[in-house]
């Protein structure tokens, strides 16, 4: 079963045009210092809503929403998205 | 009188895949109706375009640095000039966040290197700051 975590990060692979391996990074790691631009944190976006079927309301396109996939896990769960880590 | 430099480049061909994948949700995210409006039906002109608004609200947002406000990208409009210069119309809290840091004016900057879009938003700030919060 796929857990939110690998969900975010098969997204990020995707869409985030990191300049490392999504699986490498930690659940705490700044994604920006990895390389997502806000450009791509966009796109992230987008492709979330389309995998959970949801919509990010305008206060949460943040830098600080895409900071860390736990940043973004915390996003998804507030918009009740739930999930093992 | 202070100036505040925001600076930015776009890969036409990151905008290109988003429309692709995208399409109008993509495009509502981060344009305003008349952003969009005249857009080439040459889907690499219309790209090259968006990314060079795009470049402009990033240079804009740069200028702000906002830490606790955060800017709609629909809050800022871009309105190109017939040459490769560029207004900035920002609305509402993203106003208000310019207008707390005393900013008069902001000249923006348009170009494109090879299949990069680029903007730059030089922005005068006046030393005598809006009190309200």
């Amino acid at each position: 079963m796929t857990t939110l975590n690998e969900s975010i990060r098969s997204v990020l692979k995707t869409q985030g045009r990191l300049a490392v391996d999504p699986e490498t990074l930690a659940d705490d790691d700044d994604l920006y210092r990895a390389g997502l631009s806000s450009h791509s944190s966009v796109n992230v976006m987008l492709s979330l809503e389309n995998e959970f079927d949801i919509e990010f309301p305008d206060e949460m396109l943040s830098k600080a929403t895409f900071r860390s996939i736990s940043s973004v896990r915390a996003a998804l769960e507030s918009l009740g998205i739930h999930g093992t880590a | 009188m202070s100036v505040a430099v925001g600076i930015d480049f776009q890969p036409i061909s990151e905008v290109e895949d988003s429309l692709r994948t995208f399409g109008k949700r993509y495009t509502q995210k981060l344009y305003t109706t008349a952003e969009l409006q005249g857009l080439s039906s040459d889907s690499h002109v219309a790209a090259r375009d968006l990314a060079t608004i795009f470049a402009a609200k990033e240079a804009m947002m740069k200028v702000l640095q906002p830490t606790d406000v955060v800017p709609g990208w629909l809050d800022i409009e871009v309105r190109r000039g017939l040459d490769s210069s560029a207004s900035i119309a920002l609305r509402g809290e993203t106003a208000e966040l310019a207008l707390r840091q005393g900013i008069t004016d902001v000249t923006v900057s348009l170009g494109v290197v090879r299949e990069c879009a680029t903007a730059i938003a030089v922005a005068q700030k006046s030393d005598r700051r809006s009190n309200s919060q």
